[in-house]
């Protein structure tokens, strides 16, 4: 029953998962959230010293990934979508690449310097790579979140 | 062929038009994909049908083709796609397929294909450009863009990327679409902002030009030639700001006789200087539009002012908006130039049909400033679109 709720509702879970973005464990580089955001948006390419920040991003329709961007990009999927669109089709910003899950993204952030992902903190507390990151934030739930949640629902 | 030939892809149908235009996309991406580490294929496209309403207004400036017509609204000047009293697919309706090839961390090579229902079908190679990353802050690109005279200039094609059925024709909608040439682009941070700034130059020369078949039935060939631009624009949360300046200097050449027309200084050569400002908030779940833009083409013919204001409300997957804005001329030249004058009140309701697809019903309507002697004539226009991105 339990795995059923697990599979059947995902973003739900994921509304009540922890998400931390994660940096190189030899990265020294204070980051704010509006950084961050920067960062992911490709708006900046850079750390704030000025060294080259490279964000990784999960899969395209993973709920990791819609709750990111609801936490921390304040945009909900369709509006993501629209963001890189004109970003694609304008010869603008590029997209950050695109890794499949949790695992993929710890390990491409610990064997990458200029690396930044985010991923579910349960997962960086279980990695045998756990050494090589670091955790640089916690991405808080938006006060709107109960709000967007509860529609959902009664989609 | 040349990439600047506007309309000389404008031939043998869709389908031949598409190849032509998909053997073109593969042509500058060659080098690169024989190297390439990544090649990515995506696009875009909007199915959009409509029509006008409204009492008949008769001898508008439009050319003669347009006479005929109680009612019309130019929804696309650059490619003269206008609605008229009978439903069509055709003004609007367009499909865009773009190709990017990765052939290093810092050099990438782009090609964008686009294919228009106006005027029974067209294709064209209208993106075609290396790119390359110069800095982690600056990047160069040399080929052929789209000019960007406005906030959402270049990505004007791409309904999805925006909540109208089009941008409001009174600024977006000029005789060149694009130019060749080169710019270098600045992405970086400033006290807590993000800045974006782009330097352009190049030249455009559009044969057969489309915007001109609004005015002419003859066929005439525009010249925007020694483009000079830059833009900045400045982003922070929610709000978003940019400026943008554009000079060249401008010619029309008439295709029946080959000779250069005489504009309305009795020269055949004039400077152009375009700029204007543009303010974005989204707040969610508000969303706000604004721009104001002057074209200044006194030296030679007239000046014009162009502005709108646009107030959304997001409610789930529905974005209700209404938008005024107006076109507004004034000339040195009266005895040879008329003026031209129009204001437009729309409303628009998009809808999230996936997370990648958007419907949108759009209502237009236009009052013509100078019912003597009208651009096009007041009208209402109704456009229902259905734009995706994949």
């Amino acid at each position: 029953m339990v795995l059923w709720l697990a599979l059947a509702c995902p973003l739900v879970a994921h509304a009540q998962a922890q998400i931390v973005a994660i940096v190189h464990a030899a990265n020294q580089e204070a980051l704010d959230e509006d950084t961050i955001v920067k960062i992911f948006l490709g708006q900046v390419r850079t750390f704030p010293s000025g060294s080259e920040a490279v964000a990784v991003d999960q899969k395209e329709g993973s709920p990791m990934r819609e709750e990111f961007g609801l936490r921390l990009l304040k945009r909900n999927p369709s509006q993501v979508k629209a963001y890189w669109s004109r970003q694609i089709f304008t010869g603008g910003a590029t997209p950050p690449r695109q890794l499949e899950d949790d695992e993929a993204v710890l390990k491409f952030v610990a064997n990458t310097p200029g690396a930044i992902g985010y991923v579910d903190a349960a997962k960086v507390e279980a990695a045998k790579l756990k050494g090589g990151v670091k955790v640089i934030k916690r991405i808080s739930q938006s006060p709107l979140e109960p709000v967007r949640a509860a529609l959902a629902k009664t989609d | 062929m040349s990439m600047t030939d506007d309309n000389s892809w404008h031939r043998g149908g869709v389908l031949a038009c598409g190849l032509r235009g998909l053997v073109a996309l593969a042509l500058p991406l060659a080098a690169g994909l024989a190297q390439a580490t990544d090649f990515q294929l995506s696009g875009f496209a909007s199915v959009v049908g409509g029509r006008t309403y409204g009492g008949c207004v008769t001898n508008t400036i439009l050319a003669p083709t347009y006479q005929p017509y109680c009612t019309r609204y130019v929804a696309d000047w650059a490619h003269e796609g206008v609605y008229r009293p009978a439903f069509s697919w055709s003004p609007e309706t367009k499909v865009g397929v773009q190709g990017m090839a990765q052939v290093s961390d810092d050099f990438s090579a782009t090609g964008q294909v686009v294919g228009r229902a106006v005027d029974g079908g067209m294709a064209s190679l209208e993106w075609a450009y290396l790119t390359y990353k110069l800095t982690p802050t600056w990047t160069l690109q040399v080929g052929r863009k789209r000019l960007p005279l406005s906030h959402l200039s270049d990505v004007q094609d791409v309904g999805y990327a925006y909540h109208w059925v089009r941008p409001p024709p009174e600024i977006y909608g000029w005789d060149a679409v694009n130019y060749n040439g080169v710019n270098a682009t600045y992405r970086g941070a400033m006290a807590g902002w993000s800045v974006k700034s782009n330097v352009f130059w190049g030249n455009e020369i559009s044969r057969k030009n489309l915007y001109s078949r609004l005015f002419y039935d003859e066929p005439k060939d525009v010249r925007w030639q020694h483009i000079m631009g830059t833009d900045f624009e400045l982003n922070r949360d929610w709000f978003t700001t940019r400026l943008f300046y554009v000079r060249s200097d401008y010619q029309q050449v008439d295709r029946n006789t080959g000779t250069l027309d005489l504009l309305s200084n009795g020269q055949t050569e004039g400077r152009q200087v375009f700029y204007g400002i543009s303010v974005s908030a989204d707040l969610d779940p508000w969303v706000l539009r604004s721009e104001y833009s002057l074209f200044d083409r006194n030296r030679y013919t007239y000046k014009a002012d162009a502005a709108m204001l646009a107030l959304g409300y997001r409610i789930g997957d529905f974005t209700p908006m209404v938008t005024v804005s107006g076109y507004r001329e004034s000339t040195n030249f009266p005895e040879q130039y008329e003026t031209m004058r129009w204001t437009n009140r729309s409303f628009v309701l998009r809808f999230e049909a996936t997370k990648s697809s958007a419907i949108k019903l759009q209502l237009d309507d236009v009052r013509d400033g100078k019912p003597d002697v009208p651009f096009a004539g007041s009208a209402k226009a109704l456009t229902l679109s259905y734009d995706i991105v994949f």
